[in-house]
């Protein structure tokens, strides 16, 4: 079986034609134009966070914003997944908006990436920990070694300075409220580091954002369609991906 | 009025209203008219004579004149008189009973108590008590048995059986009449219906002497408190006050809610300029479970006539309970967690739910065991009626067996739970319920087919900003803020909210609380929330499909979203009750009042036990045990009535014990409250109409005391057994020689004028 997270070759492979879906297709500057806000906040819509960065050294491609990586992809296969094995009614079209934007809060379902790359003004910090304290629930993706992390612990310690990221395990709900996940210790598309899965919760215990650390979810999400992509790694992605919707759903 | 009367015609009026006209003279009808004519011709031929020169109209003046005074002349001549009945002097008795009730110390007789009034009317050197005794016996009685003072003291009007009490202690006396001196404040259990055809029978009127003003003027009054009789723990409690408000007093009032030594809330209030009744509500919220003793004040006003009626009391039962409520969602959405997280850190409510997050697939939140709902649905009734509320979602009908649609439908009915459908795909008409038993439990009109109404068949999908209609105002699940404007504009800050299916209108006897302030193409506006009773229980419909834009598109410390879903399942689970309750008919007595029990006995799917052994035991104010004993009622199968003599001020304590065949079927517990007497003073003007309606029915009349006089001849002039028929002459009624007199000098003044004389 071939090794996805353990292959450079593979990963440029992959990135490659992430970068090529969005030179060709999509244009993620902001909301999509045509897209309507309003009506589409009805469905359950994935809303991609759109954030400001210096991102010309140290992105995997000055073409691409690092927050848009696996756009539009891998949202909108997640999105069918979701509508395929539950009855959730999902919406194919994802939204981008950025946290200051009041529209965020029509959609309680938000995915942010690149964490490492990150730079939050004082009202995107505001907005976003009023997005997580109204009930939003966000998935923090594709992103890996410390410096990453310790920007996005910084970032939440500005919004949130009482509460701390805390390591999952898998006893944690949000890992059996659809599929039973069986291990955490899942293989990354790419990488050296270990997966890891942290989570903020809010003082009454409702976890409030799942942090996929030393990983690249979504990733397996936007290749799936991919005849070499590996189907059980793509498999317990989608798990992943459809429990979150879930967990955010029901709680 | 009257004397003016009597001076002009000799007698009273009512000698002619009851009497009898006719002539002593001239007995034949042609006699009489034979005189007549020929009085009138002769009269007719002399002014014809005399008078050939007179123009034709004075003619006939003069001719007018000559014949009226002539006409008097003959009536005269014929004898007028009058046959009227007439009580015998002194040969029949006059019973005069007099209130001696505590309303009679009212002062709002001119100043003078209404005790103090009769007291005078009574007076031995008065007009009324002279022309009384100067036709009649008189016998005095009060309406108590006691002696007459001037300073009343009986805390009850029981008119029934002081009236009955006279009557039996004249029995074989020629009794003629009863003059009633009251104000008519007939507040004991007894019907005065039944006995007054006695009194017609034995041909006794009742002459009424009304006494005190009909509204009294300077008072205000507390009429009435409507507090729910339990609540859960951290629930506010609503107290509706009712005031009437008088005249001549500060239109600015005061009033409190005081629990032991503590008050709790002071609200000044602003009646009306004129007299009237005046709503007010007071919203507190009790700290502590437990049985609350509420005291409802109004300030007393330094002029005020009946300060007594100031004050009422009331007993709340704060329930530290749990309220179990189940949860069933046909799809992972929004407003499912939402609503789960709004409720969630309410200790009084255990939110138990089941979303079908796919086909055959359920996920479970709150529930006891792994077993419990694992089917997505109660396997059995009894799983179901633990429950005290029921919230169905986006969950299409079909998903129900039949059976368990019906199980719903009596949870509602039966059981007496609450029963609220939410908008979304697979709710309502989407839903498939127009034909299931749930379509008669839910407040609006379910449509099997497209709805003929083009406002409602539009089916536009759209986003409708929420707004308090005038129920919703006042309604505990709407009440965001306390304050009715703060609360106005908290509901107006709230963003708009989806209705998947729109509904014009509720079912007649809905309440609608909330409606959509965008209206559609054709000016209607939709239902968002609604609900009526169905059955023991209460049906709710809430239209929009995510109300969790409340909680997300609000500040997160705004409370809104959490407040009105803590309200809405409190509320929605208050009409559930326990198999077994005991009642009484009011939550407040007085002490010497007799107060109805009324246990109900139910098994655990809540139908009626009417063979069950059933204990009811009380613990008065000082702590004293009794058993009170209980029967089945005949009316109703479950229901086992008694009675209990309240003797004590305090608070009462009831518990109901119900066994069938060595099996407990439960207990239930109750308290009401009992006060000392002060009925007297509520509602305290002057009953005219049951006045009335009792001189009435006797064939009686009725006086206000300041017209008491008019009674002696009416009396007098009474049929009865003690009457004969009397003739009164006519033919000398200063009236007539009035008239005469100037007939003749006006024709004599005319002729003087016409150069005749």
């Amino acid at each position: 079986m071939r090794n996805l997270g353990r292959s450079r070759h593979a990963r440029a492979w992959l990135i490659g034609g992430a970068m090529a879906v969005l030179i060709s297709g999509a244009s993620p500057k902001g909301a999509q134009p045509g897209v309507d806000l309003d009506a589409s906040s009805n469905r359950f819509t994935f809303a991609r966070i759109q954030y400001g960065g210096h991102f010309s050294s140290r992105t995997f491609f000055g073409a691409v914003p690092p927050w848009a990586h696996d756009y539009p992809r891998g949202g909108r296969h997640l999105m069918k997944i979701l509508s395929e094995v539950s009855l959730v009614d999902a919406n194919p079209d994802e939204v981008i908006l950025r946290f200051d934007d009041p529209r965020l809060f029509k959609y309680p379902f938000a995915y942010l990436c690149e964490v490492g790359f990150m730079r939050l003004s004082d009202r995107e910090i505001e907005g976003l920990r009023e997005y997580l304290l109204r009930g939003g629930f966000l998935i923090v993706d594709d992103f890996r070694e410390e410096w990453a992390l310790e920007n996005l612990r910084a970032h939440l310690r500005r919004a949130f300075p009482e509460l701390e990221l805390e390591e999952l395990d898998i006893s944690h709900p949000i890992f059996n409220c659809f599929f039973n996940i069986k291990t955490l210790e899942m293989t990354p598309p790419y990488g050296e580091g270990t997966p890891k899965f942290f989570g903020l919760s809010d003082k009454k215990g409702r976890l409030m954002m799942i942090v996929n650390y030393n990983n690249d979810v979504s990733e397996y999400w936007e290749w799936s369609d991919d005849p070499f992509a590996p189907i059980e790694y793509t498999n317990e992605a989608f798990k992943f991906g459809v429990n979150y919707a879930i967990y955010a759903l029901t709680h | 009025m009257d004397r003016v009367f009597e001076w002009l015609f000799k007698y009273p009026p009512v000698v002619f209203e009851r009497g009898e006209f006719s002539f002593a003279a001239f007995s034949s009808a042609s006699a009489r008219a034979a005189l007549v004519a020929a009085t009138l011709s002769g009269a007719y031929l002399i002014v014809r004579r005399a008078r050939q020169l007179l123009p034709r109209r004075m003619k006939i003046v003069l001719l007018g004149l000559r014949l009226s005074a002539l006409a008097l002349l003959i009536f005269c001549v014929l004898q007028p008189v009058v046959i009227v009945p007439s009580i015998i002097p002194h040969t029949a008795t006059v019973a005069i009973v007099v209130d001696d009730s505590l309303s009679m110390t009212i002062p709002d007789v001119n100043g003078r108590s209404r005790a103090e009034a009769v007291h005078a009317l009574l007076a031995s050197e008065g007009t009324f008590w002279r022309a009384l005794t100067a036709k009649f016996a008189v016998r005095v009685f009060t309406l108590s048995g006691g002696e007459l003072t001037d300073r009343a003291t009986v805390p009850r009007t029981d008119l029934a059986t002081g009236l009955e009490r006279v009557l039996a202690s004249l029995h074989g006396e020629s009794l003629a009449a009863i003059i009633l001196l009251s104000d008519g404040a007939h507040n004991a259990r007894r019907d005065l219906s039944a006995l007054l055809p006695t009194f017609a029978a034995r041909r006794v009127p009742i002459y009424a002497v009304g006494v005190g003003q009909r509204q009294v003027e300077r008072d205000v009054e507390l009429v009435r408190v409507n507090v729910p009789r339990r609540v859960l723990k951290g629930s506010s409690v609503k107290a509706d006050l009712l005031l009437r408000c008088g005249r001549g007093l500060e239109r600015r009032v005061t009033v409190r809610v005081i629990e032991g030594e503590r008050t709790l809330q002071v609200k000044p209030i602003e009646c009306a300029r004129e007299m009237g009744s005046l709503a007010v509500a007071l919203e507190f919220t009790p700290p502590e479970a437990g049985v609350h003793r509420y005291v409802f004040v109004i300030d007393p006003q330094p002029r005020e006539l009946i300060p007594e009626n100031n004050r009422l009391e009331a007993i709340v039962e704060v329930r530290d309970e749990v309220a179990r409520v189940l949860y069933i969602e046909g799809e992972p959405r929004w407003e499912y967690g939402k609503l789960r997280a709004a409720v969630a850190d309410d200790e009084q409510l255990n939110l138990v739910s089941v979303v079908r997050t796919a086909r055959g697939k359920f996920y479970r939140q709150g529930v006891e065991s792994g077993e419990e709902l694992v089917q997505g649905f109660p396997e059995r009734p009894e799983e179901l009626f633990r429950f005290k509320g029921l919230i169905l979602g986006s969950v299409e009908a079909g998903f129900f067996t039949r059976e368990q649609l019906e199980w719903m439908e009596a949870f509602v009915a039966r059981r007496g739970g609450g029963l609220l459908m939410l908008g979304g795909r697979r709710s309502f008409s989407a839903g498939g319920y127009a034909l299931t038993p749930l379509a008669e439990v839910l407040p609006v009109e379910v449509r099997h087919e497209r709805s003929e109404d083009p406002r409602e068949s539009e089916q536009e999908v759209a986003a409708y900003a929420p707004m308090l209609t005038a129920d919703g105002r006042e309604h505990p699940i709407t009440r965001l803020k306390a304050d009715p404007a703060a609360n106005e504009r908290a509901w107006r800050a709230l963003p708009r909210v989806t209705v998947p299916e729109v509904f014009t209108r509720a079912k007649p006897g809905a309440i609608v609380l909330l409606e959509g302030a965008k209206a559609l193409r054709t000016g209607v506006r939709p239902v968002l929330l609604a609900l009526h009773r169905y059955g023991r229980g209460i049906g709710l419909a809430f239209t929009p499909s995510d109300s969790w834009r409340w909680q997300m598109e609000m500040g997160s410390s705004d409370l809104s979203h959490e407040t009105f879903w803590k309200q809405m399942l409190r509320y929605m689970v208050s009409f559930a009750e326990d198999p077994v309750t005991v009642r009484t008919d009011a939550d407040a007595y007085e002490v010497g009042d007799e107060a109805p029990l009324r246990v109900e006995v139910r098994d655990e799917l809540f139908r009626s036990v009417p063979n069950a052994a059933v204990e009811v035991e009380v613990t008065t104010p000082h702590g004293a045990t009794e058993r009170v004993r209980v029967e089945p009622s005949l009316e109703s199968g479950g229901e086992y009535i008694g009675a209990l003599l309240v003797r004590e001020p305090g608070v009462y304590r009831l518990r109901a014990r119900a066994q069938r065949a060595d099996r407990e079927l439960g207990e239930a517990e109750a308290q009401l409250i009992v006060r000392e007497p002060d009925r007297e003073y509520r509602g305290a003007g002057q009953n005219v109409e049951l006045l009335k309606w009792l001189a009435r029915e006797t064939g009686g009349e009725y006086h206000p005391i300041s017209e008491a006089e008019a009674l002696v001849p009416e009396l007098e002039y009474s049929a009865g057994a003690h009457s004969i028929r009397v003739t009164k002459e006519l033919w000398d009624m200063p009236i007539i020689f009035l008239l005469l007199v100037g007939f003749l000098s006006l024709e004599w003044a005319l002729r003087r004028r016409l150069g005749e004389i």
